[in-house]
């Protein structure tokens, strides 16, 4: 996916978002909030209630914690970071609370209405995919989504989930062996 | 159905899956205007933040009017005789 920090001058902007330039504050928001969100929502298992408390939250620490952001990573990786952040707290507060379990919304709580299928079975292969994905550990699922989904590189990866390359690689083999269990594929070996 | 064996399957499968969303537009200008409303004072210097701007105010103020009754004094008992 190409990153749109590309278009923004990092260092200046950073700068007019300490002095919290409005300006500067509407353009962070206006390139980032929709892939933020969308993010976050395949992360919570499509639920748009979580996913727009989560990017509130996200917007909210970032704006807060801008003047230790220290420019050596991309801006959207640094949002990513926080916003992971934000969707295990989210998950923690769920359990502590114990209204919810930590996995995902159930299947047939899942919003469908972004889906378009070509055919029934398309949709029955959709459904078993996110009922997978769905019930996979948090950090699995994170880790999917940002290599498949994002397709970030394992650098960018290790820099937002705070492990190392090596762990990410391994936490990647871990995540897919589970995943093709759940979908009842044969795994890589 | 593919056996999403290969990077690319299983690529195209979560893909399918975890399409783009976008918040409502409602929850999405409120919260800008949350956003530019409480940056300016979040990240606004120490220094400008009323709690400390009031009193470094106030006691410059009082060095000034201190300073113009010293310097009225002074000016006083030179043209005394």
């Amino acid at each position: 996916m190409a990153d749109s920090t590309s278009t923004i001058d990092n260092a200046q902007f950073i700068k007019d978002l300490r002095r919290g330039d409005p300006s500067a504050v509407t353009e962070l928001y206006n390139t980032y909030a929709d892939r933020i969100y969308s993010l976050v929502f395949n992360q919570v298992g499509r639920d748009h209630d979580a996913a727009q408390d989560i990017v509130q939250e996200t917007f909210v620490a970032a704006l807060k914690s801008v003047a230790k952001f220290r420019n050596k990573s991309k801006i959207y990786t640094w949002l990513c970071s926080i916003a992971n952040n934000k969707v295990a707290d989210f998950y923690r507060r769920r359990k502590r609370q114990n209204k919810y379990q930590t996995k995902a919304l159930e299947p047939d709580q899942i919003s469908s209405d972004t889906l378009a299928p070509d055919s029934v079975e398309s949709e029955e292969r959709q459904e078993d995919a996110r009922q997978a994905l769905s019930s996979l550990p948090l950090h699995y699922r994170q880790v999917l989504i940002f290599k498949y989904v994002e397709e970030m590189p394992v650098l960018e990866i290790s820099k937002i989930m705070e492990r190392s390359p090596k762990s990410i690689e391994g936490l990647l083999t871990r995540a897919r062996k589970e995943l093709r269990a759940r979908l009842a594929i044969p795994s890589e070996g | 159905m593919a056996n999403f064996t290969s990077e690319d399957e299983i690529k195209e499968l979560l893909k399918s899956v975890c399409q783009p969303a976008a918040p409502s537009p409602e929850f999405k200008d409120q919260l800008l205007q949350d956003l530019t409303r409480g940056a300016e004072g979040a990240t606004r210097p120490r220094w400008r933040q009323p709690r400390v701007l009031v009193p470094i105010a106030a006691t410059l103020i009082s060095v000034a009017i201190g300073y113009g009754i010293w310097l009225g004094q002074i000016a006083e008992a030179r043209l005394l005789p």
